[in-house]
């Protein structure tokens, strides 16, 4: 039988200590790997596995079957999971979050624009583009994961893929065009890059101090 | 009979904010209570997704304590938002349950 020990957080519980095994161990598992995604924060998802690892180790330790203990199959399970999570997010922390993915986007494809072609306007038309992007994109699979939450994010990552090709031909259309050369001062343009980036650290650090706070 | 999600998830939320008010309790207590006055359909599991969601919206909280003689718990308390929606619940349910009974009633005379 597959045993194994896992370790959710540094200072979750003891209980973490404690093995899963079999199906317990494989549904463990599954629920691991669907929230672990960018779109479900990293302490919504220590927070929920702490709990989860609590029930499944006294059940298993009562010989009880997983079905019995979930009372419907994992995949079920695990949507329920995300519902409560995407359908709970104010309006207020959604912008704030897609406003986030846009500074993220705008300066990550902006810089990489720099690899192949010299900073100018054109290097900030595809920061802004990218920007747009970030947002809509954070929205879209926003809707999605609480519309379909049952879709594997691996499909939603694929998703990410077709931007970032998208991003790259948008890049290159506006890098060739004239309106590069119309400002050469890569100082300026590197500078908002930079910014946005700095803009979207100081944002993630607020929300990390935030639900430190809670 | 198999009762619709939307509706049991709806009147859940209701009821376990009514048996956290009570006092201070944790997950599988709550499940306990449940199974005790009634819903007996109910998997401890299928409990936490609502849990989580009432803690999300604010309306419990949940705080884990060391416990001496058994493993770690979460112990869930009402908040003041969860206090005011519990009341808001209840306001709602007895107006269901007056216009639902008046119905029920017309077709036994």
């Amino acid at each position: 039988m597959k045993r194994c020990v896992i370790n959710v957080s540094n200072n979750i519980s003891k209980l973490n200590q404690h093995s899963l095994e079999g199906e317990y161990y494989t549904a463990f598992s599954e629920i691991n790997k669907r929230l672990s995604s960018d779109l479900v924060p990293k302490s919504f998802r220590l927070d929920v596995t702490s709990d989860i690892m609590d029930i499944f180790i006294r059940n298993q330790n009562e010989g009880k079957k997983l079905s019995e203990v979930i009372g419907t199959d994992i995949k079920t399970f695990i949507s329920e999971i995300l519902e409560a999570y995407f359908s709970t997010i104010s309006t207020k922390t959604l912008i704030k979050f897609s406003i986030q993915n846009g500074f993220l986007f705008g300066g990550i494809f902006g810089l990489l624009s720099l690899l192949d072609f010299s900073p100018s306007l054109g290097t900030l038309l595809t920061s802004l583009t990218a920007f747009i992007l970030g947002i809509s994109g954070f929205l879209i699979n926003y809707k999605i994961c609480l519309k379909f939450s049952r879709i594997p994010f691996s499909w939603l990552g694929a998703l990410g893929g077709l931007l970032g090709v998208g991003m790259f031909y948008v890049i290159e259309y506006i890098s060739k065009s004239d309106i590069c050369s119309s400002l050469n001062n890569p100082v300026i343009v590197i500078s908002i890059l930079l910014l946005q980036l700095l803009i979207y650290f100081l944002l993630q650090r607020e929300s990390k101090l935030k639900r430190k706070k809670a | 009979m198999a009762i619709s999600t939307q509706m049991l998830k709806g009147l859940m939320d209701g009821v376990i904010l009514k048996v956290i008010s009570k006092e201070e309790t944790y997950g599988y207590e709550i499940y306990e209570t449940l199974q005790r006055i009634g819903f007996s359909y109910f998997a401890e599991g299928s409990l936490y997704p609502l849990l989580l969601r009432l803690e999300r919206k604010g309306l419990i909280k949940g705080v884990k304590k060391t416990s001496s003689t058994g493993p770690d718990r979460k112990y869930y308390y009402l908040t003041e938002e969860g206090k005011e929606e519990m009341d808001s619940f209840k306001e709602t349910w007895d107006s269901f349950n007056v216009g639902v009974g008046v119905l029920w009633q017309d077709d036994i005379k």
